[in-house]
């Protein structure tokens, strides 16, 4: 039946499905086998795929909130594709910049967001691999003359083909004249020059210090046409990731243990440099450890049990 | 352009009223659908929704291993159409008897061939082998679906059927959610929808002549909210 008939045959199908006609193989089995085969490992490794562009988009919607940082994106890709088009018309079209600032708390999703935009990219062609090396001040400056320089091309040459996110990129910019996170900033700006179509630069830091120290660097500012900000997440938002992140490990909340949570963050919410999601995590990684304790107290605990974090597993400091 | 669905599950997982009453809930008046395995031959029909529950599900009837695909047009995007495919159960039988392996084949193949793979889990059902055997397909759907870079969801189906307080997290597979649906009473459908529809379409042409337009408004569209 043509619906169903793959015009080109998927290369785990033959063989497997003629293994499933002889009676060789029951369906978990040719389910296993079926998530065992990779095969298309070579053609998903090819730019300008659009299932890995797609896959990326749908994966990034699936995200709780960041309705902002959604509209950026879908902006973003709308501008490569249509330069692209452009490109094909042999009209003229501005430089490709996609260096790019994130700013926001910790545990706003910035690294996630990231690595989202480096299976994009990798999918629109813009970047061969699209991996994203995640770097902080100490892997990039070092301690003595001409180290800072070494590391950070290093750390540069890693990234090629895919994306540079320099976390906390503030600090490069402490320490006064003579520190060598300057050097690591000229190393870093000179590479985005030469490597344009190579790599994609991405500084992040939390709003306040990122914004003093594009202040003090007038010159790297411009160099970003992209600036996305990331704004704390609302109670409500931080349930539903809560209640996510849960659900992905397994476990659920009860009512109390929901209503505890929610207590919780919304006193926390507001403060300097809030941890948001990463507050979240933590608290459930704690409250999974709590629980494991609390069952192995007692006799032996049903499904219902182990799947329930209850709100005496769940330690929220007084303040 | 086509978004494709491929419905699985175990048997009588509810499947093919899903498949029915989704489309009926998309706002398709009637249901082109085709048929396909050895026991169906190549069918192909027109229905309204209610004929097709009639002929399909109701009265105990089971689908006996033939897979269906049905084409619905989305009123609201009228470039786009919904292709779900009511595939043929799986089943926990090894080695799988003479029959039930040409189904699985074309189970498996409406998976591959699928831009989206959505696994239905009945909530009703608490016997722990099915339990632990749609915890294995799912798993391996998700290895599956992850490399390919498809889209896939788990949903648990007959929700309605649940008394006292249910949790999501009870039937979810690991880096999934589940999403809690009723064919019946179509709770879930407006989320189900709306995640379905953010999926990636892909440019497959389907034939004109095995689609039959749906026309109207979705009437659960506004305002409606998933109460079970
Ligand atoms: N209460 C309730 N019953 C449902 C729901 N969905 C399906 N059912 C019932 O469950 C039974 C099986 O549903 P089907 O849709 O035929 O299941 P299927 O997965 O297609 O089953 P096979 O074709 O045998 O694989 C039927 O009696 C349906 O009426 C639901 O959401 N709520
Ligand atoms: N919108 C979201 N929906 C679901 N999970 C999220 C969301 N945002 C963040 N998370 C989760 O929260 C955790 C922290 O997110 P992430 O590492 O992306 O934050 P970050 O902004 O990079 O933080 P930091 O600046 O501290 O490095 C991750 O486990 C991530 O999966
Ligand atoms: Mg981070
Ligand atoms: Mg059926």
């Amino acid at each position: 039946m043509f619906l169903l008939a793959k015009p080109h045959c998927p290369p785990a199908g033959p063989p497997l499905y003629r293994q499933i006609e002889r009676g060789e193989m029951g369906t978990l089995e040719a389910l296993q086998k079926l998530s065992e085969a990779r095969p298309d490992a070579e053609e998903k490794g090819k730019p300008g795929n659009s299932s890995v562009t797609a896959a990326a988009l749908w994966e990034l919607n699936q995200l709780v909130g960041l309705a902002e940082v959604k509209n950026i994106v879908e902006e973003i890709k709308a501008y490569i594709e249509i330069g692209q088009q452009r490109a094909a018309h042999h009209l003229k079209c501005e430089q490709l910049v996609l260096h790019m600032i994130f700013s926001g708390n910790p545990g706003t999703g910035k690294t996630t967001v990231a690595r989202l935009l480096g299976k994009l990219f990798r999918g629109m062609g813009v970047l061969t691999q699209g991996h994203l090396v995640e770097v902080e001040r100490a892997d990039l400056v070092g301690e003595y003359i001409g180290h800072t320089a070494l590391k950070t091309r290093e750390q540069v040459q890693k990234a090629m083909g895919g994306l540079l996110f320099v976390d906390e990129a503030y600090s490069l910019g402490r320490g006064g004249g003579k520190d060598f996170g300057k050097e690591a900033i000229d190393v870093l700006v000179k590479a985005m020059e030469d490597y344009r179509h190579d790599f994609i630069l991405i500084l992040a830091g939390y709003r306040r210090e990122m914004a003093s120290f594009l202040k003090l660097n007038p010159g790297l500012s411009s160099r970003f046409p992209i600036q996305i900000d990331y704004p704390d997440y609302s109670v409500t938002e931080l349930l539903e990731i809560a209640e996510m992140m849960a659900r992905q490990r397994h476990y659920c909340f009860s009512g109390a243990a929901k209503e505890k949570l929610q207590l919780y963050l919304a006193g926390r919410q507001g403060e300097l440099n809030f941890s948001n999601a990463r507050l979240v995590r933590n608290l459930l990684e704690k409250a999974v450890r709590r629980q494991a304790l609390r069952l192995s107290r007692q006799g032996r605990p049903g499904r219902e049990e182990l799947l329930t974090i209850e709100d005496v597993d769940l330690v929220v400091e007084e303040r | 352009m086509n978004l494709s669905v491929a419905v699985v599950g175990a048997s009588g997982a509810g499947k093919t009223l899903f498949c029915i009453n989704f489309a009926e809930y998309l706002g398709a008046h009637s249901l082109s659908y085709t048929e396909a395995g050895k026991a169906a031959g190549r069918r192909r029909a027109l229905l309204s929704p209610a004929a097709a529950r009639r002929l399909m599900v109701e009265h105990g009837r089971r689908s006996n291993g033939v897979v269906r695909t049905f084409a619905v047009h989305l009123p609201t995007q009228p470039y786009r159409r919904l292709v779900l495919i009511d595939t043929a159960a799986l089943k926990e039988k090894s080695p799988l008897p003479r029959p039930e392996r040409s189904r699985l084949v074309l189970t498996l193949q409406a998976i591959e061939s699928a831009d989206l793979v959505l696994l239905l889990i009945d909530l009703s059902c608490s016997d722990p082998a099915i339990l632990e055997f749609n915890d294995r397909v799912g798993r391996y759907l998700e290895d599956y679906c992850r490399q390919q870079g498809k889209p896939f969801l788990i949903a648990g189906s007959k929700a309605d059927l649940l008394s006292g307080p249910y949790k999501e997290s009870h039937f979810a597979a690991p880096g999934f959610s589940l999403l809690l649906i009723s064919s019946v009473t179509r709770a879930g459908f407006a989320r189900l929808k709306k995640m379905i529809l953010a999926a990636p379409f892909s440019q497959k042409a389907l034939s004109n002549d095995m689609v039959e337009k749906g026309h109207g408004e979705d009437p659960y569209e506004q305002g409606q909210k998933d109460t079970f």
